[in-house]
């Protein structure tokens, strides 16, 4: 425990300084996933407008703005989970590995298992550990038993979760603690293999040490895959991410490299924003 | 001077007074009557239930009443047949109307888009549930028992019961299903699962305690009802039932669907009105049959629940 | 790796599977509603039964011909006892149930969710005929000891039967309307120094009055179609009735007496579902009048 704590005191003395950990990766200029001017319509109402931003196999982008700005809008609408909100329309291209996806004929439930989701509260099923992560590679296809075992290991262990749960996979996730339950949701996430992860505020739930551990998780995500995450908190935001897009009513505003927007940032609302004018 | 200023601030102060003492008179007054409206109610509810285990409860265990047929057209002998007929039109009636009430509920929560469709399908709905039971017996009667040629027939009655069955069914499963969490739902999507895999296998499994609730509360609905069944099922069963065969078409073969039945509820309506003392004891001995039969849904339906939440929450 | 169905087809299959449920539950609703509507109206269109004598004409007499050798088919005298018990056993259970409710949820909560709720919901399971059998030989003879009337049967214990049977509808719908009514009124009505029963008065009642009108209409639907109770009380006599406790028949109740009599196309087999489409026709007013309360409600919020 006082070890959990040291290094929480620790990592946010260096969290002001900005990205300790994300320095340790090497980013790639290859774009995994790319929206070209997305527009969102809630019914008559313009949620987004002309949306444009490239995200890079190996970095984590970091979407931030105050409540109602449209960043889990665009968020939802990268693996196309607004088609399942009623009245909600996408317009705009979305390119993932070179093809626009946004078009009635893409099979969304393999670009589902593409481009993976973890969410804001932490949402296993009322199953057992070991059946959150099988469920949906087995409603997939995957039904041999040891390479289901072998799924199993390597989500959790990739989760961070596997020494904590290996002796109780058959004890219902719901027997776990807030932080653990959302690293299983990542492990179950990780087990349909995506390249890409979206994050929706998904620490807003967990206390700070939870916190620090999904940050770390994420760290080491990005390392073959291209991390999105949409968060409230500054701080996290400036810790883990590579590029951050700041979104005010609708808009993309600024986009740049985390330490610059942090830290040099040219949009006035971005300003008032980080000095707290509003949130 | 300053007395005649003061003497009307008196006043006004005892009249304020006066309205915060009548205030709160009223308030205990209040209170005071709905207390008594209360205790009313509650004495009403158990006399009744008291009154009728009271009067047929000894008919119970008279020996032959639960377990012979009835004779001289039911004034006579016992309710065996009628017993049997109501738990094989209330099981022939979920079997039907649980599948279809499931499907048209998860329709409607899953995947009922905006617009005409499921205005008018909801409302359809809506309307059934407001109908009287009579005007659904009397369409039962014209569609199944006649154009059909049913004739009076368990299944007729049993069909008839579905049609009232479903709009209760329909709204508990999908109030049910509403409950469970959107994020389930997400979940699912979110890694390429169909609506219907969600529905099949986290949906309405989350929802289950509280669709066995609404299922068995409804079975404790159709048990006890009766004027959908007049012109259906019929007033009368056969005189001798034969358990043992298995030729379905034989009009004493109690598994025959074709065959007349009658319900415990319509063999109370039948034989109210009958003067013998005879005849008496076996409707109070029926009509305390019938509410224990529902009593024991009530409470099934509560622990068959709990039970099965609690085994969710446990696991 | 087991063959699996593409998921686009599943999904397809799913929206079949459960489309196709609704769509026969439309359909049968659609088709009952054509139905009653095509027999109750050939009474008019094809055996020629007179409109306005079936509407205001006081003789209601199937076995015996007119001049004209038409049956009597003047259905006034049962449409107002319907309404008679209707409006009756309404202004009877009402007070009753909008009391109980409020005692539920304002002054005991605890107590009316953990005991009082549970033994009202009991009432609802209770069927129809044993609520009959209770009046027939319960409240009619309280009726002939109490009013000295040969009988006892008619109006009066006939309502008196509905308010039990309605009673738990209306209070279980009420109890909910003042749940919902949010607490931050009540705390603000209080805090200005208004008394609790000021305060359901005035604020609780008030903001709850819609889905209370709901409450008191759904009551009214279950009265107006209840039948076999009704039956065993009022005596079951197809005339004007002369008092509340003068024998009398309600719509449903020369429904279930006269339905099984007459052969299938007959004038006095259509008259009566000409009876059968004029309860469907309440019916489906008091569904658009629950209806209009809700959308006022939502535009009053809006």
């Amino acid at each position: 425990m006082t070890n959990e704590t040291d290094q929480f005191l620790d990592s946010v003395a260096t969290s002001e300084a900005g990205g300790r950990r994300r320095r340790g990766r090497a980013t790639s200029s290859e774009v995994v996933l790319a929206a070209r001017d997305v527009n969102v319509y809630y019914g008559d109402h313009h949620a987004l407008h002309g949306t444009t931003l490239d995200f890079h196999k190996g970095e984590i982008t970091a979407l931030i703005g105050p409540s109602g700005c449209g960043k889990s809008t665009f968020l939802r609408s990268l693996n196309l989970m607004n088609r399942e909100i009623r009245g909600c329309r996408v317009e705009g291209e979305i390119i993932y590995r070179d093809h626009n996806i946004n078009t009635p004929k893409e099979n969304l439930y393999e670009l589902r298992r593409s481009i993976g989701m973890v969410f804001q509260q932490p949402n296993p099923f009322r199953k057992s550990i070991y059946e959150n992560i099988v469920f949906a590679p087995k409603r997939h296809g995957l039904t041999n038993k040891a390479e289901l075992d072998q799924l199993v290991e390597e989500s959790l262990r990739g989760a961070a979760l596997w020494d904590e749960v290996k002796d109780k996979l058959d004890k219902s996730a719901f027997a776990l603690s807030g932080g653990q339950q959302q690293r299983l949701c990542i492990a179950r996430t990780l087990a349909l293999k995506p390249d890409v992860i979206l994050f929706d505020e998904p620490c807003s739930a967990l206390d700070p040490i939870s916190t620090l551990a999904i940050e770390d998780l994420m760290n080491s995500l990005a390392e073959e895959r291209a991390i999105i995450i949409v968060t409230h908190n500054m701080e996290q935001a400036s810790r883990v991410s590579n590029r951050t897009a700041f979104f005010y009513m609708g808009d993309m505003v600024e986009y740049g490299e985390t330490d610059q927007i942090f830290q040099r940032p040219q949009d006035k609302r971005l300003n008032d924003y980080l000095t707290g004018m509003f949130s | 001077m300053p007395n005649t200023q003061a003497a009307p601030v008196a006043s006004a102060e005892s009249a304020q007074d006066a309205h915060i003492k009548r205030a709160g008179m009223q308030d205990k007054l209040a209170t005071g009557v709905l207390t008594a409206i209360v205790a009313l109610v509650m004495l009403l509810v158990v006399s009744m239930i008291a009154y009728i285990l009271f009067q047929g409860i000894g008919m119970l265990f008279k020996p032959g009443f639960l377990t012979e047929a009835a004779r001289s057209n039911g004034t006579e002998g016992g309710v065996a047949y009628q017993l049997f007929d109501s738990f094989y039109m209330l099981f022939l009636t979920l079997i039907i109307s649980v599948p279809i009430s499931l499907g048209g509920a998860v329709f409607l929560v899953e995947y009922a888009p905006d617009g005409p469709v499921t205005t008018i399908a909801s409302t359809a709905i809506e309307t059934l549930s407001s109908l009287p039971s009579i005007v659904v017996g009397m369409f039962g009667f014209l569609v199944f028992s006649v154009n059909l040629g049913w004739k009076y027939s368990i299944i007729s009655g049993a069909v008839a019961l579905t049609m009232f069955n479903i709009p209760i069914l329909v709204r508990v499963i999908q109030q049910a299903l509403e409950d469970v969490p959107q994020s389930q739902r997400d979940a699912c999507l979110a890694m390429g699962l169909t609506r219907w895999e969600a529905t099949i296998h986290v949906l309405i499994p989350a929802a289950m305690p509280a669709i066995v609730t609404g299922v068995v509360l409804s079975a404790g609905r159709v048990f006890g009802e009766a004027a959908a069944l007049l012109f259906t099922s019929g007033m009368s069963s056969p005189v001798r039932l034969n358990f043992t065969t298995l030729n379905f078409s034989s009009p004493t073969c109690a598994w025959n669907v074709f065959r007349p039945g009658e319900s415990l509820a319509v063999h109370i309506y039948k034989i109210y009105g009958e003067g013998s003392p005879q005849a008496q004891e076996i409707v109070w001995g029926t009509a305390a049959l019938l509410m224990i039969c529902v009593l024991l849904f009530n409470i099934l339906a509560r622990i068959v629940g709990k039970a099965l939440a609690r085994r969710m929450t446990a696991e | 790796m087991a063959r699996q169905m593409p998921k686009r087809n599943l999904e397809k299959v799913g929206l079949g599977v459960t489309g196709a449920c609704v769509a026969l539950v439309t359909l049968v609703v659609c088709a009952l509603i054509f139905m009653v509507a095509q027999k109750g109206l050939s009474a008019f269109f094809k055996d020629g039964v007179n409109v306005v004598e079936f509407f205001t004409g006081t003789t209601w007499d199937l076995h015996n011909a007119q001049e004209n050798g038409m049956p009597f088919t003047g259905a006034l005298p049962l449409i107002v006892t319907s309404f008679s018990v209707m409006v009756l056993s309404t202004a009877i259970a009402l007070p009753v149930a909008i009391g109980s409710a409020i005692f539920a949820v304002e002054i005991q909560p605890k107590f009316g969710q953990k005991v009082f709720q549970p033994l009202i919901e009991l009432l609802v399971g209770i069927p129809s005929v044993v609520f009959g059998l209770i009046g027939f030989h319960v409240i009619v003879g309280a009726m002939k000891a109490i009013f000295n009337v040969p009988t006892g049967l008619g109006i009066l214990p006939g309502s008196l039967v509905l308010a039990i049977m309605i009673l738990p509808t209306i209070t279980t719908l009420a109890i909910d309307a003042l749940r919902a009514v949010p607490d931050s009124y009540r705390q603000g009505s209080l805090a200005l120094g208004y008394t609790r029963w000021q305060t359901i008065w005035h604020v609780v009642l008030r903001s709850a009055l819609p889905s209370l009108m709901t409450a008191v209409i759904l009551g009214m639907t279950r009265a107006f179609g209840e039948t076999l109770a009704v039956r065993m009380v009022i005596g079951g006599i197809e005339t004007m009735p002369n008092g509340l406790l003068d024998a009398a028949s309600t719509i449903t109740t020369t429904l279930t007496t006269s339905m099984a009599v007459y052969a299938d196309g007959s004038v006095q087999n259509d008259v009566l579902w000409s009876l059968a489409l004029m309860l469907m026709g309440m019916s489906l007013i008091f569904i658009l009048i629950i209806h209009l309360i809700g959308k006022k409600g939502a535009t009053e919020r809006a």
